[in-house]
């Protein structure tokens, strides 16, 4: 979806009071319920926000500014092997994360060369390559990286607190600050250039946007993003190896991130309460598992092309859903906005591929 | 030398049919197709079943690729032309989920254990100027050339020319006459049959699991990218090189550094031609 905000609208301060709102309250949630739940579902936690984080990485690059760079989970794997040397060599846990994030940040702006010069599925080769080379780093680099044999990642503790739950706040005071810095760089300048970048990079070529610099940056903050994301990882599962930093994982990223809504900024949280969540509903199912979530991934790209982000605003402009909602929302005073809507000469068809907008969205704000 | 070169175009040619069939399916559908392999082990799990079922290898082989292809039709009309007007990114991640979804579906039926699906001529050798040479890589050698000529000849033919419209302008081909649906699903089929081919002559010489087209994906894909995603030539003969420089990195270097080559065939198409070796590429850019 195009920044709403950025459109003229009465009902905007309100309604901005009103998410700021639900999200302290979420965050409150988070913040306090955890420590009651078993050690287990804490674990499940961290990982959505871990795989939040990473795949929003993945969400500037790939839904933001169209970047189809597949090295993502390269990326994840430096951040996570990069801050476990460094902490093995007697850094601090914050210090080596950040280094790690902007080490990584470095090396993934090496992949912008290539996207320099060529884009869609060349990139996405390119990278895919320059993934395995770094992953192959990690299994011949002898005593640093452990071979194929990892890693044993010294887990940073808070006093009085579990393993599990020292890692969990830190990620979850990681998650809300790349998602605040990510909404910012959305909503301004940034995000509407990424945009441009995406939809017609010659026109904002020729309207003076230095695409060079922009495209550096965004492969650098999206590298920096996966490496947090990596090292954060690398501290959930107290040990890392090659493997798993393989082409699973980038498969993995890519269904977070299209599934949860790819250019959409919440997108890449539904991805990655998808993604645990299913595995752990499926897990009961033994070996028809990978088959079922399989199976259900096509299913939900076939009957939801969009993503999950894209789900309200499809149920509001079908046509049996859609006029019981508005029909409901009617009662409650919005009638005349939602009609508006329903009424828009262009049909709101955002839903129908992933990465193109649609202009439509606008009538909404302009009428209200 | 001349062992690893002949080794060389042997895994060469498995790449070069893979990314042979990739080119095919993205001419029609656009699409990067990452369930080319596993969508060719059902071929070779198929012949498999049939070599079980006494069926003689050569008859059993015939079948497996039909059945492939059979199987590359339904695909393309139960889930690909649905998606046709989402965009590249979910026909895309479409193809990653009938990857992991096949991959799952093949364990299920035909188990976790190495099958071997053996040809009358495995484990047989010839000796050629002075060198032991096996039979299956003489085969696959030959096969991959036959294929490549087939294919550069069904491009010339008028069902192949009709390809290359879509490929070219999808809208104004339909204008024209061309049923793109029939196109798509033609091109489906002879995908899956080729890299059902190229995953019976990969695993005829060593062993059939269902993991065994992992490791194809990545060379299979650098070749196509080296042609551009537009010349079958161009994917056959990147795809060998690719395999005869790995076996030779492998074999005078170091075996750690051999899925490195694909990395740097990468960089040096980047370097030099950024679409591609061969002409059509270039006639495509030009456009």
């Amino acid at each position: 979806m195009p920044p709403h905000d950025l459109l003229p609208d009465g009902n905007r301060r309100g309604r901005r009071w009103a998410k700021l709102a639900s999200l302290i309250v979420l965050i409150t949630l988070l913040a306090v319920v955890p420590p009651a739940m078993n050690s287990y579902d804490q674990y499940l936690i961290t990982l959505t926000l871990v795989y939040a984080i990473t795949t929003l990485g993945l969400n500037v690059l790939i839904g933001w500014t169209g970047q189809l760079s597949l090295a993502h989970a390269g990326v994840f794997g430096l951040g996570a092997y990069l801050s476990t040397i460094l902490i093995q060599h007697g850094w601090g846990f914050v210090p080596s994360l950040l280094v790690a994030g902007l080490g990584s940040a470095i090396v993934g702006g090496l992949v912008v060369f290539p996207a320099l010069r060529f884009s869609g599925f060349t990139l996405a080769v390119a990278s895919l390559a320059f993934a395995s080379v770094i992953v192959q780093l990690f299994d011949n680099g002898g005593s640093v990286t452990g071979g194929g044999g990892g890693l044993a990642v010294p887990v940073f503790q808070f006093s009085g607190l579990s393993q599990t739950m020292s890692t969990y706040y830190v990620t979850l005071i990681s998650t809300v600050l790349c998602f605040v810095v990510a909404h910012r760089m959305r909503h301004l300048r940034f995000g509407r250039v990424a945009f441009s970048i995406r939809d017609t990079e010659i026109a904002a070529v020729v309207s003076g946007i230095r695409v060079v610099r922009y495209k550096v940056f965004v492969f650098a903050f999206a590298a920096f993003l996966g490496a947090i994301g990596g090292a954060l990882y690398a501290q959930l599962e107290t040990f890392i190896f090659p493997v798993m930093f393989s082409t699973n994982t980038l498969v993995l990223m890519l269904v977070m991130l299209f599934l949860g809504g790819a250019s959409s900024l919440y997108g890449p949280i539904f991805g990655a309460i998808f993604a645990v969540v299913m595995v752990e509903l499926l897990q009961s199912f033994g070996s028809y598992q990978d088959l079922l979530y399989g199976l259900l991934l096509m299913l939900v790209i076939g009957v939801l092309p969009g993503g999950m982000a894209s789900l309200p605003e499809r149920l509001r402009t079908s046509h049996l859903l859609g006029r019981a909602v508005r029909g409901v929302a009617s009662r409650f005073g919005r009638g005349r906005q939602d009609e508006a809507t329903a009424a828009s000469p262009v049909p709101p068809t955002a839903t129908g591929s992933s990465l193109v907008d649609d202009p439509g969205d606008g009538v909404e704000s302009g009428v209200a | 030398m001349l062992q690893y070169i002949i080794n060389g175009l042997q895994s060469g040619s498995w790449y070069s049919l893979l990314a042979v069939s990739i080119v095919i399916v993205m001419k029609a559908s656009d699409v990067p197709n990452f369930a080319v392999a596993n969508m060719g082990l059902v071929g070779a799990f198929l012949a498999y079943s049939f070599v079980s079922a006494h069926l003689p290898f050569g008859v059993a082989v015939v079948l497996g690729l039909l059945g492939a292809a059979l199987f590359g039709v339904i695909i393309d009309r139960a889930v690909i032309q649905r998606l046709g007007d989402k965009g590249h990114f979910p026909l895309l991640l479409m193809t990653i989920g009938i990857s992991l979804s096949l991959a799952a579906a093949l364990e299920l039926i035909w188990g976790t254990n190495s099958l071997s699906l053996n040809a009358p001529w495995s484990n047989k050798t010839v000796h050629l100027a002075g060198q032991i040479i096996n039979w299956d890589g003489i085969v696959t050698i030959a096969t991959g050339l036959v294929i490549a000529i087939a294919i550069t000849w069904f491009f010339h033919t008028t069902a192949g020319v009709r390809m290359r419209a879509v490929a070219e302008n999808r809208s104004a081909a339909r204008l024209v006459g061309v049923r793109i649906s029939r196109v798509s699903g033609l091109a489906w089929g002879i995908g899956t049959a080729v890299a059902a081919l190229a995953m019976i002559l990969q695993t005829e010489s060593s062993v059939l699991s269902y993991t065994a087209g992992d490791a194809l994906l990545v060379p299979a894909f650098v070749a196509a990218t080296a042609a551009g995603f537009t010349s079958p030539v161009g994917a056959y003969v990147a795809g060998l090189v690719i395999g005869v420089l790995e076996n030779l990195t492998g074999g005078y270097i170091s075996t750690a550094l051999q899925s490195v080559v694909a990395l740097v065939v990468v960089v040096l198409i980047l370097l030099l031609r950024p679409s591609g070796f061969t002409r059509t590429a270039l006639a495509r850019r030009e456009v």
